[in-house]
């Protein structure tokens, strides 16, 4: 060890040393917080909230506030210079604009195949089809289970 | 220590200084060497989330398309499991994060000590997974046209069984990399190669373990707790 510390100083350029701080109250704080918030999702989980939907926006709600304590503390942005911030943060935009753009088109697309399907000549044009119970080899020893259903259909 | 520092000359205006084993050549300082691989593990983090979000958006769709299915599919995962896996996952996050600022810190016994038990948790997380897997192949809740469970409801449960076995299963994967990693880790730090000099493989690592611990955290609302 001596040795190495003798290098050390006979480093000037290469030996900065980034001073690394005790932050272990950081980390049993993050930890309890995130437990905290375990049991609050599975609670939230039991309790509905009016639809679906607002429970599933909830549950990602306290997710999202999990993983910025993971971001911040665990993985050290809260500690650091911008750059990484901006990479992990540009992801997390693109994930948004992937998701949003998604859904604007996937929830519009059925009024459009409603409206179609009302308009004269548009007896071509139909719904989805109606989503079997099993497909593929998975259906065959189910007798009885899917009479009147396709049960090779493709899914949507 | 076999990061003894040898000399070279050349540097700097023709000085002759010593050069840690550690530091690369095209790098000034053992910092902007670290903060360098840094940013490119971030980079890596980019790629995952996107990885990851392309499967999210597919469980979303699905989901609205289908919520009957999935609400009735996710019956047969078993809560307290999922609670279980998620506590030793955030377990195994803090255990991480312990390792890298130990072995910042020079602390190699407690390096070593938190990686064994990172390590140790996350084959925990993944027996588990074992278990809550073979439960359902016995079953026959299985993705797509495997899906062959007796008294299926709704129709379109195999739905949410391709989600199910897709996510977890490149989760799975993740874990199990991770895990390979750390035994690495731990191999270099037995070796006595980390130090608060050099202890980069054990922070980029932290950072890799990390994300997959807040994916998890997307994950196990969106398959066992679905209302």
């Amino acid at each position: 060890m001596s040795l190495e510390k003798q290098t050390m100083q006979g480093i000037p350029h290469h030996g900065e040393e980034t001073h690394t701080h005790d932050h272990t109250k950081w980390y049993i704080g993050t930890i309890c917080a995130l437990f905290v918030l375990t049991a609050i999702t599975v609670f939230a989980a039991t309790v509905n909230f009016g639809s679906n939907f607002v429970n599933l926006m909830i549950a990602m709600a306290i997710a999202t506030v999990k993983a910025s304590l993971v971001v911040l503390f665990f993985m050290h942005l809260r500690w650091e210079k911008g750059m990484n911030a901006i990479v992990f943060l540009s992801s997390v935009f693109f994930v948004a604009v992937l998701m949003i753009f998604t859904f604007i088109d996937i929830n519009t697309r059925v009024k459009i195949e409603a409206a179609a399907s009302t308009e004269p000549g548009a007896s071509d044009i139909t719904g989805p089809a109606p989503i079997p119970m099993y497909v593929g080899k998975g259906a065959e020893p189910v007798a009885g289970a899917s009479a009147d259903k396709p049960t090779t259909a493709v899914v949507p | 220590m076999s990061d003894i520092a040898i000399p070279v000359g050349g540097h700097g205006g023709g000085e002759v200084h010593s050069h840690p084993k550690f530091l690369q050549h095209h790098f000034h300082t053992a910092k902007q060497q670290f903060e360098a691989s840094k940013l490119g593990m971030w980079l890596f983090l980019v790629t995952e989330i996107l990885l990851f979000s392309g499967l999210f958006l597919g469980y979303f769709i699905l989901q609205s398309k289908h919520p009957q299915a999935f609400i009735e599919a996710h019956h047969h995962l078993d809560r307290n499991l999922g609670l279980i896996n998620t506590v030793v996952l955030l377990i195994s996050s803090f255990t991480m994060v312990m390792a890298v600022q130990s072995a910042a810190l020079s602390r190699t016994k407690a390096t070593l000590a938190f990686l064994y038990t990172t390590m140790a948790l996350g084959g925990t997380f993944m027996v588990i997974k074992y278990f809550e897997y073979l439960h359902k192949i016995h079953e026959g809740l299985l993705p797509g046209s495997l899906f062959s469970y007796a008294e299926a409801k709704v129709p379109g449960e195999y739905l949410f069984f391709s989600m199910y076995f897709m996510m977890t299963g490149v989760h799975g994967i993740h874990i199990i990399a991770g895990m390979a990693v750390i035994a690495y880790l731990i191999f270099r730090t037995h070796k006595g190669d980390y130090s608060s000099r050099y202890y980069t493989p054990v922070d980029l690592t932290g950072l890799y373990w990390h994300l997959v611990d807040l994916i998890w955290i997307y994950l196990f609302p969106l398959l066992y707790l679905v209302s």
